[in-house]
């Protein structure tokens, strides 16, 4: 059977996330998001430790991460991930308020495969990130590697 | 051989008779000295005289010497007197006209007296004449007719008479007559004497007629004799005259000759009559003496002569070894005699003047003149010589060939032992070549001379300029504000003017002449003293800053030029103490505002990196609520359970609408926060296509058909494309906008070429325009002049533009009139590169 690949969504401000979810929501795609508050978080996750230490092993079909996070912040945790030879298969999506050219460029060069602005207006970020998880979840293919 | 031997044998005989005899001859030659035709006329005249001093007082012993004698006659005293006068007048070397012509008149009356009383003899006629003067007793001795002279005196004074009237004739023959003529005078009255001298009574010739008188026949021989000497130039007694040795042997022989015979004769009959001895014996001793003193007589002479000859051959050695000295002499010899005749020329004179003897024998060395001598050398030659002063030149001649020589000439007076001029003799010597060589010799000297003299020109002409020169820059070093100092090889001062006094702090009087190292102790341990020393050792220039400490302590900064000069060194000084002081403000100056600008730079940069923050963070977190207003709402619309009235529907669209409106102001915040942060990339731009480009975009947010777009031909310009492109966007989408409620709107787009140094562009539109009076408020963040109802907007659009033009360094402005529209000028610089980069990186960003 194949196994339903999930997304790893790190996102510290829980109204986003909830928005985020009741936008995931319409389209049944919340079960195929794992939420996480920071990137401290996304990292345990990723490396199974902290909270997560016990935690199922499942593929990811991606990661999704705000930038702009406490303790370790997106653009880390993207660095994090694309140097670890285990993880950096993983597409990596930046989700973020953030238009600036700066951060643009910086997530590229560290190698993200997507960069999402969060659109002000509730129905064109419904939009987004219902076009997010659809594409990365289902028709996005990965590598099998873990 | 005979000779010889009476001679040797008998020297003390000879050494007598030589004695007696000679001084017998020597006195009697003696009188050849003085007896002369004057002497003998000066005789006769006083016998004739004396005679007729007898005749006038009647004193017999005057007449007659003897009462025995014969008387002279009148007549013949005065034949006498005539005859010495006209003697006396024809022997004197000058004689007026009268005088000769008296002489002439005498000799004839003397030819007369002696004519008429031959006549009267002849003819026995008595013409009176002999007893005209004085009367004569008759029967007077030795007297037939009283008065009347002896008939062979007669005879005797014709022939004085006419040889008185030839005696000055140059015809050879008659001279020879004349002479003749007086040697029978003399002979004839030679025998009368001689009859006197024997005590022969009777007359020779006729014995009754009158015998001649004693005196008379002496001086007829006398006067003869006188006559004779007179014709001596070139007549028989010239053969007596002279001083060679022969003709005064001759001379003493002569009177040998003359008056032996008659001595001895006259001796004999003295003897004979006092019966010493008989006539025959008389006779032999006569022959025999005679035999005996002609013998001694000739003995003597040819002693004499072989004396005379050995002397001559001696003195002819000698003679001949002058002359050939002469002749031989490297020198030419010329002997001329007293009127410059040549009478001698030597070998050497023939072979270097070309001329042969017999060409110039009997001329004047004359002909040698080349014509190149002045005449007053020769005046001076001639005066010289002339006085017995020999005179010694160089004079230029002339060969026979025409060629010209060079002669050192001496000429001297010849004397002869008398002391009297005879001759000269020139020597003269060749000297054209050494002439030549002193002529050359001349001329180089004058060339060097003139050589000298134009480099000595030379040298003084430069000399001059050079004093006025080193004037010149001498008065240029002393005024100049610069100090100069000269010092010289040995490290003295040669030279300081009066700023370098000032330079130096000290006066030139105490430094001149004195040794830099000397003037400024220790200046060999510094660095500046290395300097000059290598200028000095290596002839290089030198140029440096230097501090000098001064002995009292201050400090003062020269600008110090060294450069190598002929004297040694020179020194340029320039007082930078000022300068320096100004220098070292305005660095310090500088440092404190570099450090000031720094400091500023850093809190800008602190400040740029707390505005990025903030904009960082209010592009993320300022975003994020209102997102969740948006977000919720939708929720809560979406929620069905709920059910919300008209009324509080609307709110909730306010709200959303509200939220979104701030979204829009956040971004426009945040990309006018960018601009100011954003680097400029300069390129060149078609202003017409970024337009064009523009005005397309629009179009998908704006209704802009009903737009009329007016575009221009724009200029290509130099800007950053993506900020100019917003100001055209915001420029033009205002225009649309504005002009959106205008029936027609038209927009136009151009540019205004004003200045080489910018260009401008303008937007122009037929809108809602604006109230001037609000001009400046235009350009202000978040500053509209119309409400969000009239015109959306969010008042950062002009902001953004004043912004980005700023930055190129271009100028903002707009005009404009409520609802008659607006135009937006904008101009950028041609060359903006060239103002940015002046402003600061850190400034920049």
């Amino acid at each position: 059977m194949e196994r339903v690949k999930r997304i790893l969504y790190a996102e510290d401000n829980p109204k986003d996330r909830e928005l985020t979810l009741t936008a995931l929501e319409e389209y049944n795609l919340v079960n195929k998001f794992i939420c996480v508050s920071d990137g401290e978080e996304a990292l345990d996750y990723l490396y199974k430790r902290g909270k997560f230490k016990d935690a199922e092993n499942e593929p990811l079909a991606a990661v999704l991460l705000d930038l702009k996070m406490p303790k370790v912040d997106g653009i880390e945790v993207l660095r994090t991930i694309k140097a670890d030879e285990n993880l950096k298969t993983i597409p990596v999506v930046i989700l973020t308020s953030s238009k600036e050219e700066k951060d643009l460029v910086e997530s590229y060069n560290l190698g993200v495969n997507a960069y999402v602005v969060k659109p002000v207006g509730f129905q064109e970020f419904v939009e987004a990130v219902k076009h997010i998880g659809l594409f990365w979840a289902i028709i996005n293919e990965t590598i099998e590697n873990n | 051989m005979n000779g010889g031997s009476v001679v040797n044998t008998s020297s003390i005989f000879q050494k007598i008779c030589n004695k007696v005899f000679m001084r017998i001859v020597k006195s009697t030659s003696k009188i050849f000295h003085w007896f002369n035709p004057l002497t003998a006329s000066i005789f006769v005249i006083f016998i004739g005289c004396f005679v007729l001093f007898g005749w006038i007082f009647d004193v017999s012993v005057m007449k007659s010497i003897s009462p025995n004698f014969v008387s002279m006659k009148v007549n013949t005293a005065l034949g006498f007197l005539f005859t010495g006068i006209a003697l006396y007048y024809l022997s004197r070397s000058q004689n007026e006209k009268w005088q000769l012509e008296t002489a002439r008149l005498l000799s004839g009356m003397v030819i007369l007296i002696g004519g008429l009383t031959l006549i009267q003899y002849i003819s026995g006629i008595d013409l009176g004449i002999d007893q005209l003067l004085f009367s004569e007793a008759q029967g007077t001795a030795g007297t037939t007719s009283p008065g009347r002279m002896a008939p062979n005196t007669a005879f005797v004074f014709i022939l004085l008479g006419f040889v008185l009237l030839n005696l000055k004739t140059k015809n050879k023959k008659l001279l020879f007559t004349i002479q003749l003529l007086l040697v029978v005078v003399i002979l004839v009255t030679w025998s009368t004497l001689l009859s006197y001298l024997y005590d022969y009574q009777d007359n020779f010739a006729i014995p009754d007629l009158t015998k001649m008188a004693l005196h008379t026949s002496i001086s007829f021989i006398v006067v003869a004799a006188g006559m004779l000497f007179s014709t001596r130039e070139n007549g028989i007694v010239s053969i007596f005259t002279g001083d060679s040795k022969g003709i005064i042997l001759m001379r003493r022989l002569l009177l040998s000759v003359i008056f032996l015979p008659s001595i001895i004769g006259w001796l004999r009959y003295e003897a004979e009559m006092a019966g010493i001895f008989s006539t025959m014996i008389g006779r032999i001793i006569m022959v025999l003496a005679t035999t005996f003193v002609l013998f001694v007589v000739v003995i003597l002479a040819a002693k004499s002569l072989s004396r005379a000859e050995t002397e001559r051959q001696a003195v002819l050695n000698q003679l001949r070894k002058l002359s050939l000295a002469v002749e031989q002499s490297p020198n030419c010899v010329v002997i001329t005699d007293l009127t410059g005749k040549i009478e001698y020329v030597n070998e050497k004179f023939i072979s270097s003047t070309g001329y042969q003897p017999e060409e110039v024998l009997g001329k004047n060395p004359g002909i040698l003149k080349s014509g190149n001598t002045p005449q007053s050398l020769y005046e001076d030659l001639w005066r010289s010589i002339s006085t017995g002063i020999e005179w010694k030149g160089e004079i230029q001649n002339k060969k026979k060939n025409g060629e010209l020589y060079w002669e050192q000439l001496v000429i001297s007076p010849i004397l002869n032992d008398d002391g009297i001029l005879t001759h000269f003799v020139a020597i003269n010597e060749d000297i054209t070549y050494r002439k030549q060589t002193e002529t050359e010799l001349k001329m180089y000297h004058e060339k060097l001379e003139e050589l000298v003299n134009q480099r000595t020109n030379q040298l003084h002409e430069a000399n001059e300029i050079l004093h006025k020169s080193e004037e010149r820059f001498r008065s240029t070093l002393d005024t100049m504000l610069e100090g100069c100092q000269i010092i010289g090889f040995d490290w003295c001062y040669i030279y300081l003017n009066d700023t370098a006094d000032k330079h130096n702090q000290r006066p030139k009087k105490e430094l001149l002449g004195k040794k830099y190292m000397d003037m400024w102790p220790g200046v060999v341990e510094t660095n500046i003293f290395a300097v000059l020393k290598r200028c000095m050792e290596e002839r290089v220039h030198e140029h440096l800053e230097n501090e000098f400490l001064f002995p009292d302590g201050s400090k003062g900064w020269f600008e110090l030029s060294i450069q190598p000069v002929p004297e040694g060194i020179f020194i340029l000084s320039q007082d930078i103490t000022e300068r320096k002081r100004n220098e070292e403000e305005i660095q310090k100056l500088n440092s404190e505002l570099e450090y000031r600008v720094s400091v500023r730079t850093n809190q800008l940069s602190v400040a740029n990196k707390e505005l990025e923050a903030f904009t960082y963070s209010v592009s993320h977190d300022l975003r994020a609520p209102l997102r969740h207003i948006n977000g919720f709402i939708e929720l809560l619309t979406k929620n069905k359970n709920l059910s919300l009235d008209e009324k509080s529907n609307r709110f909730l669209n306010i709200i959303s609408s509200s939220a979104r409106q701030m979204g829009q102001l956040i971004d426009d915040l945040l990309q006018f926060s960018r601009m100011g942060r954003a680097s400029i990339k300069f390129s060149n731009i078609e202003m017409n296509d970024l337009v064009v480009s523009v005005i397309e975009e629009l179009k998908s947010s704006f209704s802009t058909d009903k737009v009329e777009w007016n575009l221009k031909k724009l200029p290509v310009v130099i800007a950053d494309i993506t900020l100019l492109k917003l100001v055209v966007i915001n420029l033009l989408s205002n225009a649309v906008k504005y002009s959106s409620k205008a029936a027609s709107p038209q927009i136009e787009v151009g540019f205004i070429n004003h200045s080489e140094k910018e260009v401008l562009f303008y937007v122009k539109d037929n809108g809602a325009g604006f109230n001037m009076q609000y001009v400046d408020k235009l350009f202000g963040v978040f500053q509209r002049l119309h409400s969000s109802d009239e015109y959306e907007g969010t008042g950062i659009g002009l902001a953004t533009v004043r912004r980005i033009i700023n930055k190129h360094g271009g100028r903002t402005w707009a005009e404009g009139e409520e609802n008659k529209g607006a135009t937006f000028y904008f101009s950028l610089p041609v060359n903006p590169e060239k103002l940015i980069s002046n402003i600061p990186e850190e400034i920049k960003s």
